[in-house]
């Protein structure tokens, strides 16, 4: 029995020194590059049509995690080699992107590929999903700076004033997580930077701080493959929701701000500025995606619950003066959605609005590419 | 051990042999001592444990009134079981005014609002009341007192309440006036019923209590102090998930002198160990691709429907073998060997070899309880002993079923399992008297490894009515395990 308890006790003291020697060198050295390689999506399981998010991993069969390359890993662009006759390319925006309350194939990506388009050289259009929930223009740099690994040949991006408004800048988690990464895209293109940007301290590197949950949510991650597998299920389309209501509320505030002029400095202008550098010379098209224009109750004053008329069309001016100025692709299809349309609320839409917007955004593509001028390059 | 080198002393050395004694005196004392804290210790933890463990309840107040009730079933069993001693009278009425004391104490938190939920997830009722209920407990007790002393055939009744008891929290009476649970969507939650009510370990509880009233009756229930039994019943590493040990195996356990000793500090730490591991570990993990009412349905047929059915399969297992392993190694801490619970049961070559690996403790208390007294009562009757072993398996798997709650798919499974083992009764029978004890080395192998197989997969399948809510569902996935729409 002494020499079992001597056992014991030594295998105590070495796991001990292992687990202090393993914190210490979290401390150091980052190991979710490795450890998001050691995925199973895109061989054991099908990659995930779109960028995991979930409130209710178990109805959801998802994660929501901010580590990127955990994100990335899991998704269905990182599996898909490109391929000389692949025309590659990319969304990002919110959560309309992403496609609330809808299944994949019903998103505007799934109406887009449902239409197998094909581009005056040959190649096939395969429209990948990056949306994420939750407006920011930071966090779709952010986004894209990690998507350029996979050579899109063309980028759409999906905004609303929320998105390009200054204020949600900062204000995602996956900005206020990646806090590395933010700091050396503001170096890289000189954007306006948030000095108290988080960044993971020494505890929040080891296994008793932030990192315990960073690796535990990316093995849960890969858990959740299965029944996505079996399922392909990760969202919950299926719980009924209320409709979001045409009636709207009294008042002209944009959440508590008054009627005013709206600023060119309250835009994140060098975030869209650096989008553009980040896509050199792929076509970027931005695109102000469709909003709710109610009918109901006080519909004169606002456009929906989230934007007065003031502020919305404001920004729209601003952003067709800026565009024409600086040259921009944008496509303003705030409009092109009728109110029956909308589903949870005033971004969200049907399968049908995401058809149609999914035939807008086609017919700019033709067009662009019907130009003289439009050399299909591949880089 | 200190027997032992005791006797190692020479005789010719009396003065270190009399300083040895006083040493031993000391240690005696000290390990006196230490039992006495230790019995203590566990009395006050497992009562507070019935009220910390309790779950959120949608009855107001009900996560207090739930363990209340359940320490009252215990000193009524009690009461109704044990001799009155007069020389034990002291021990007897300071054992519970403790336990009265700690029910008011944890009442009276509820006056404070800071301290109102640190033993019960919500605030207790009205201290008024709860000391009413109190005095209407005492009263309960002293009445059982009067009616069951010397009477122990009147134990009966008590056994035929509990089962009552058992029966009608396991069904699925509607609720009124209770709070809906919160639900996680927009979707309307099920309105809640009796059945959806946790009672933290009553089903234990209420098996112990059985135990102990059947015992009873058979004159073998030893003598033991209220706080011995509440104790015993209520022993907070078993409370949750067993195993159901017996008690004068318990007793023997707790009254040894508690010595302080390395080879148990290092067993339980072990088996504790190995029960996190299993527990938060594995079955945590493969819960999430586990079988479930919303999996079942939502997965493709084929392929994907197979590994849900294993991962639910080792889920249970690693989860309630966790459990036992956390209590056990807790049990062997505090110097209490409770019994195994499980032994590798996936590896055993047919299903009556399985129910003697699977729940071990809840077997043998049917077995003990019901199988056993029920077929010898058969076979007084002259009955065929092929029919015999029928009834009495079919019914004692069916009551194990039920015992893990009223419905069909429990009672189902049950049958299923019953089936099962009269098949596999038959099966012995005739290959007993066809190929008789022929020695079959070269393929005794292969045969085992086939019984392991086919018997997993029986059990598997099994799992599918265990695991499913209902019948519709449960036939749904096995045409989808079969690659079937």
């Amino acid at each position: 029995m002494n020499a079992n308890i001597n056992f014991y006790i030594r295998a105590s003291l070495k796991a001990l020194a292992l687990f202090i020697a393993f914190n210490v060198v979290l401390v150091f050295v980052d190991p979710m590059p490795v450890i998001a390689r050691l995925s199973v999506y895109n061989w054991l399981v099908p990659g995930r049509e779109r960028l995991p998010h979930a409130r209710q991993p178990s109805r959801e069969y998802g994660v929501t995690t901010s580590n990127l390359d955990v994100m990335f890993n899991t998704h269905v662009i990182h599996g898909r080699v490109k391929t000389a006759d692949e025309y590659r390319v990319v969304v990002l925006g919110d959560s309309a992107a992403w496609g609330w309350k809808l299944r994949p194939a019903e998103t505007m990506v799934g109406a887009m590929n449902a239409q197998n388009l094909i581009t005056p050289d040959g190649r096939k259009v395969r429209v990948y999903n990056l949306g994420y929930p939750i407006a920011s223009a930071m966090r779709d740099l952010l986004l894209l700076d990690y998507a350029m690994r996979y050579r899109p040949d063309m980028i759409i991006w999906m905004v609303t004033f929320e998105t390009l408004n200054d204020k949600t800048r900062f204000d995602h988690p996956l900005v206020r997580d990646n806090g590395t990464q933010v700091r050396s895209l503001n170096e890289r293109y000189s954007l306006e930077a948030d000095p108290a940007l988080w960044e993971l301290g020494y505890r929040d590197r080891t296994l008793f701080g932030l990192r315990r949950k960073i690796m535990a949510d990316a093995f849960r991650l890969q858990l959740y493959g299965l029944p996505w597998a079996a399922t392909g299920i990760d969202h919950d389309y299926f719980s009924p929701y209320d409709r979001v209501s045409r009636d709207l509320k009294e008042g002209d505030l944009f959440y508590d701000i008054p009627p005013k002029t709206l600023n060119e400095d309250e835009m994140t202008w060098d975030v869209v500025a650096a989008m553009h550098q980040l896509a050199g010379e792929r076509p970027l098209l931005i695109v102000n995606e469709p909003i709710l224009i109610a009918d109901g109750k006080n519909s004169d004053v606002r456009y929906n619950n989230v934007y007065p008329r003031w502020i919305f069309d404001q920004y729209r001016a601003l952003m067709l003066s800026k565009s024409a100025q600086e040259g921009w692709n944008y496509l303003d299809l705030w409009d092109l959605i009728p109110p029956d349309q909308f589903t949870d609320n005033e971004f969200h839409m049907t399968p049908n609005a995401n058809r149609i917007l999914a035939r807008s955004i086609e017919a700019w593509m033709i067009e662009q590419w019907a130009k003289p001028e439009a050399a299909m390059k591949s880089p | 051990m200190i027997v032992s080198v005791f006797a190692m002393l020479p005789t010719a050395a009396p003065i270190a042999s009399h300083r040895f004694a006083a040493l031993l005196h000391v240690v005696h004392v000290a390990a006196a001592l230490l039992s006495s804290v230790r019995h203590a210790a566990l009395f006050v933890t497992s009562v507070l444990a019935v009220y910390l463990l309790q779950p959120a309840t949608p009855i107001a107040h009900l996560d207090f009134w739930l363990p209340s009730a359940s320490l009252l079933l215990v000193v009524v069993v009690w009461c109704a079981t044990q001799p009155l001693r007069l020389e034990a009278m002291r021990e007897t009425l300071v054992t519970a005014g403790l336990i009265a004391g700690l029910v008011l104490g944890i009442g009276a938190l509820g006056i404070t609002t800071q301290l109102c939920c640190v033993v019960t997830r919500m605030p207790p009722p009205n201290i008024l009341v709860v000391a009413a209920a109190v005095a209407g407990g005492v009263l309960t007790c002293i009445l059982v007192v009067i009616v069951f002393a010397g009477h122990p055939a009147r134990t009966t009744w008590l056994v035929f309440a509990l089962i009552a008891l058992l029966v009608a929290v396991k069904l699925n009476w509607p609720i009124s006036g209770a709070d809906a649970p919160q639900a996680e969507t927009a979707s309307p939650a099920p309105p809640p019923t009796f059945a959806t009510i946790q009672w933290l370990g009553f089903s234990y509880i209420a098996f112990r209590l059985i135990h102990a009233l059947r015992e009873r009756a058979l004159g073998k229930l030893p003598v033991m102090s209220l706080r011995e039994f509440m104790t015993y019943v209520v022993f907070f590493p078993a409370i949750i998930a067993g195993p159901i040990d017996r008690v004068e195996r318990f007793l023997k356990d707790l009254r040894a002198p508690f010595i302080f000793n390395m080879s148990d500090l290092v067993e339980g730490g072990r088996r504790l160990l190995i029960g996190v591991f299993k527990k938060f570990v594995i079955a945590d993990a493969l819960a999430i691709i586990a079988l479930n009412d919303a999996l079942a349905v939502q997965t493709q047929p084929g392929l994907w429907a197979w590994v849900l059915l294993y991962a639910y399969a080792f889920r249970i297992f690693f989860d309630f073998s966790g459990y036992t392993d956390m209590a056990i190694g807790l049990g062997r801490l505090f110097g209490i060997k409770l019994p195994e619970n499980f032994n590798r049961p996936y590896l055993k070559p047919n299903l009556t070899q399985f129910w003697n690996s699977w729940h071990m403790t809840l077997a043998q208390w049917f077995r003990t309880y019901y199988f056993n007294p029920l077929t010898r009562a058969l076979r007084m009757r002259n009955i065929a002993p092929p029919l015999i072993i029928f009834v009495t398996q079919t019914t004692t798997m069916l009551l194990i079923g039920l015992w893990h709650g009223l419905t069909w798919n429990f009672a189902l499974w049950g049958v299923w399992h019953a089936l099962g083992l009269f098949m596999h009764s038959r099966w012995s029978e005739f290959a007993r008297a066809r190929f008789g004890a022929q020695d079959a080395s070269k393929l005794q192998w292969v045969t085992h490894l086939g019984g392991v197989v086919l018997t997993f997969h029986f059990v598997a399948f099994g799992w599918v009515w265990f695991a499913l809510s209902n019948v519709e569902t449960s036939l749904t996935f096995f045409r989808r395990l079969f690659g079937m729409p």
